[in-house]
């Protein structure tokens, strides 16, 4: 009979293992954003930029256009940089209301931090060459997700533009230490060397006192040879 | 030392016991006075804040850190004196030595109370025990103070044991007489006795010396550790220790001379020891001289962007009046005084310390407020001027010393016997009587 | 599992294969729990100030007073008419560095200057003794020592923490803390919002950015690109505000 229970038990702790307190641990894929680790990539993309066939890092969405038609695209992709250590580069292409590239048109790089609320941190600006593409060597000052804008203003007739995108870097700008110097170490240590020698002086001190005094106090106990009166 | 010459040392070394005669009743009466007025300016100050002081939020240092560096520095007279000149063998020092140990006590008692004066919450001082952080010069100097506060203590008493066996006998009865051989601890002067205490005494008069050169070493690391001109000196703490040094052989010339000439010590006490003395005074400040040359000229020399607004200020600027009274009437004048062969040589003796102790009194005061009004930032040079708060309570303490020697004279001996048998290797001695003495005890 | 099925059984049965799914199931979570929240980040706070722009007109310092209930002597940031050796004349507003080698720090007896984990210099003025050993020990001039009884003050918060140490208590040191109080709310600090030509940055230098709440920027290219220097830096006390070398140049008309 216990045998029969066992799937009907099975049901329950599935259940309660995926809708119970369980949800907790389960991964997450917040929407648009791939779980990548980029580590073993960015050595592949490495090789591969030699060859010139360097794969993107960060998705490029669809761009956030303005409701008008004669508003200017920018789409984003980010690589990893030909030198690891350099970080990546943001491959930003300005295109026109039809698609076509948008040559001369000055952009603008932020990336979207927060500070004091969102905020937006210019990390660069160009202007689009023929092919209306700006680049931009960028190394983040943490590894994590992070989140760029680029815009342009207007060219022409055409109104101003942005393109969003996020990526996960793995590279970072290394951390600005903390500058105390080495002597500090020494010098917080010696004060705790002059306690012990504070120490020794009052057991000195205290020992000069007391053994005078218990020395002096024996010698009362013994009488005197001239049997003198105290 | 005759027999006759011993009696009389030992019965003007007690002619102050007991003695309650008018002349002491006025001068416990004036000091008295004087120290309750201090107290009276402490209370004030308490109760309102230390606004009521001079300083300012750019000098906020003043005369307490000045007072407390100088009264601490007088209390030196003690370990030059007693400690050195016994570890030097050097037989003159036999009657001076109480006064110099009491002194020290004395200074270092005023001295000490100095920095609770000058805290803004004294209420908090247990802080420094309950949450000390050992890297601060604060601590350091509090550890310092009462270590050498404890040895000078433990330093006075162990001579004292023998003359409190002497006095002890010398009374009638009664309670006082109890005390004094309680704490006597049943002297008799027998060998092992004497063993015991010569090896107390021995101990005692080596560790005060560096534990003396190390208070005034951290008081002048409270100064030379931070990024002041003028204060961050490598020089400093040899400089205070010198300093500390000559102002306690000054205060031991004064006080020696003053009970001298009060207490009736002349037989004991004479010219040869003011020259001896005066030889100190001078070795230590010509010491001091040269130290303080060696200071101004390297800064003087190089004049550095931080270092030459102070230099300034006390060879042509503001504080240069004091300055030049300072080095001419407070230090090179009294050496010369004390130098020259002549006449009254106890006269100059004395003229020279006391010429020397107020301008040990101006150095410190060039030391600490200059530092603190010179600009730190692109503004103009701070300004301190004392109000009467602080100057009374400057008054109340420095008349706190000759209170507490004259009272304690009252009840001990203002020469050590023991001291001068041990200089004469004198065997052992009966305690006499004077009649006039044992009628007068239990006053 | 042989033998009859008792209801006991049954329950045990059923409670252990329950229990054993939900122990399963809240382990994860549990661990997470212990782990560091993600949410709140480790600061480094650090200030630029711009003297391009500054013109001294002294807002940050009265804003400062304002929210602290600071008398009138006190000025935690406090701006300096300076002419400098090229003859060139101009404002600098100084706050407190927060030194990462702070002199101050070091030479408390009671450690109640304190360094908290974001960098900033705080005083506990529940511990301060009133010894102004910090004030003869900064280099900058930039503590104040409450001589009188500081303005009065209702903390809605109780007790003043040596976050917002308001009121002032007598006796007892205080200085500039980065407005820590509005910080860690996300709020600007007041001397950085007060500011009529943005002059003063507020950043992290973990996430290397700064800002004067108009303009964001990224800290070290900042730092970089403009020159920036510290105040007496031969001093080692390695300040956390950096100035922009200026003279007002930036400013209109």
């Amino acid at each position: 009979m216990t045998r029969k229970l066992i799937p009907f038990a099975a049901a329950i702790a599935l259940l309660l293992f995926f809708i119970g307190p369980g949800r907790g641990f389960l991964p997450t894929a917040l929407p648009g954003r791939p779980a990548v680790s980029a580590a073993p990539q960015v050595a592949d993309h490495a090789h591969d930029a030699t060859t010139g066939n360097a794969s993107t890092i960060g998705l490029a969405p669809s761009p956030v256009t303005s409701p008008a038609s004669t508003a200017a695209r920018v789409n984003v992709a980010v690589t990893a940089a030909p030198e690891a250590a350099r970080g990546y580069v943001i491959a930003a292409t300005a295109l026109g209301p039809d698609g076509r590239p948008l040559a001369d048109a000055p952009l603008r790089f932020y990336e979207l931090v927060d500070l004091f609320g969102t905020r937006e941190m210019q990390i660069g600006s160009g202007t689009s060459d023929g092919r209306g593409v700006v680049t931009l060597t960028y190394l983040p000052a943490q590894p994590g997700t992070h989140d760029l804008v680029v815009r342009t203003s207007a060219v022409g007739k055409v109104t101003a533009g942005e393109g969003r995108t996020s990526f996960d870097a793995s590279v970072s700008a290394p951390q600005s230490k903390v500058e105390r110097p080495l002597l500090a170490i020494f010098s917080d240590r010696v004060p705790y060397a002059a306690g012990l020698i504070v120490l020794s002086v009052w057991s000195l001190i205290a020992f000069a006192l007391f053994a005078t005094a218990r020395g002096v106090i024996r010698g009362a106990r013994r009488t005197t040879r001239k049997g003198e009166p105290a | 030392m005759e027999r006759r010459a011993h009696e009389r040392y030992i019965e003007r070394a007690m002619w102050s016991i007991g003695r309650g005669d008018r002349n002491f009743w006025i001068a416990v009466l004036v000091l008295g006075a004087m120290v309750a007025a201090g107290i009276y300016a402490w209370v004030y100050q308490i109760q309102r804040g230390l606004w009521v002081t001079g300083l300012n939020q750019k000098v906020s240092w003043g005369f307490y850190i000045i007072n407390c560096v100088f009264f601490i520095g007088m209390s030196y007279g003690g370990a030059m004196t007693s400690a050195i000149l016994r570890l030097t063998n050097a037989k003159w020092r036999a009657p001076l030595t109480r006064l110099a140990e009491t002194t020290a006590v004395a200074a270092l008692l005023v001295g000490a109370v100095y920095p609770i004066i000058d805290m803004g919450r004294p209420d908090r001082f247990l802080n420094i025990v309950l949450y000390p952080q050992v890297g601060s010069p604060v601590v350091w100097d509090v550890v310092a103070i009462s270590t050498y506060m404890l040895a000078s203590l433990v330093f006075l008493y162990l001579p004292l044991i023998p003359d409190l066996a002497t006095t002890g006998a010398a009374l009638k009865g009664g309670k006082l007489q109890r005390i004094y051989q309680l704490l006597a601890l049943g002297w008799k002067g027998t060998p092992g006795q004497e063993r015991s205490l010569q090896r107390g005494i021995g101990i005692m008069a080596v560790l005060i010396i560096p534990l003396a050169v190390s208070v005034h070493s951290v008081l002048a690391w409270l100064f030379a550790v931070t990024a002041r001109g003028g204060w961050h000196s490598t020089i400093f703490a040899p400089l205070f220790v010198l300093a500390a040094m000559l102002s306690g052989v000054a205060a031991v010339i004064l006080v020696v001379a003053a009970f001298r000439k009060v207490y009736g010590l002349q037989e004991f006490i004479t010219a040869k020891h003011f020259r001896y003395l005066s030889y100190l005074l001078i070795a230590l400040g010509v010491g001091y001289l040269y130290f303080m040359v060696s200071e101004y000229l390297t800064e003087g020399y190089l004049l550095e962007a931080d270092t030459t607004p102070v230099l300034e200020a006390i060879f042509i600027g503001t504080y240069a009046p004091a300055f030049w009274t300072f080095t001419t009437v407070g230090l090179i004048l009294p050496l010369i005084l004390a130098a020259i062969p002549g006449r009254f040589p106890i006269g100059r003796a004395c003229l020279a310390s006391g010429l020397v102790i107020g301008g040990m009194w101006l150095k410190r005061f060039l030391i600490v407020v200059p530092g603190m009004a010179e600009p730190v930032m692109p503004w103009d040079w701070g300004r301190y001027a004392p109000t009467w708060v602080e100057i009374t309570i400057t008054i109340g303490s420095a008349a706190a010393i000759p209170l507490i020697l004259i009272i304690f004279f009252r009840f001990f001996p203002v020469m050590s016997v023991h001291e001068m048998e041990e200089v004469e290797h004198e065997p052992e001695r009966r305690p006499t009587l004077q009649p006039s003495f044992a009628e007068g005890a239990g006053k | 599992m042989a033998g009859p099925l008792t209801r006991r059984r049954l329950l045990g049965t059923l409670g252990g294969v329950g229990g054993t799914a939900l122990a399963a199931g809240w382990a994860p979570v549990a661990f997470s729990m212990t782990a560091p929240a993600a949410t709140k980040k480790t600061r480094q706070w650090a200030m630029v100030i711009d003297l391009r722009r500054c013109d001294g007109c002294k807002k940050c310092t009265q804003a400062c007073q304002e929210t602290h209930h600071l008398p009138q002597t006190f000025e935690w940031i406090k701006v300096f008419d300076v002419k400098d050796t090229s003859g060139a004349s101009y404002f600098m507003p100084r706050p407190c560095f927060q030194c990462e080698n702070a002199p101050c720090l070091r030479v408390c007896p009671v450690a109640a200057t304190f360094k908290d984990d974001e960098g900033m210099v705080l005083v506990d003025q529940d511990r301060c003794i009133g010894c102004r050993m910090c004030m003869a020990a900064c280099p900058y001039g930039a503590r104040y020592f409450n001589y009188n009884e500081p303005p009065q003050y209702d903390n809605p918060f109780g007790h003043p923490t040596p976050e917002f140490p308001v009121p002032q208590q007598k006796g007892t040191v205080g200085k500039c803390m980065f407005c820590v109080h509005r910080t860690e709310d996300g709020v600007l600090p007041a001397c950085v919002e007060a500011c009529g030509m943005n002059a003063l940055y507020i950043g992290d230098l973990v996430e290397d950015v700064a800002t004067n709440g108009v303009e964001t920027v990224r800290l070290s290219t900042f730092l970089k690109e403009n020159d920036a220097f510290r105040y007496k830096e031969e001093l080692g006390t390695g300040p956390r505000v950096w100035y922009i070398a200026g003279h007002g140049q930036l400013l209109e008309g």
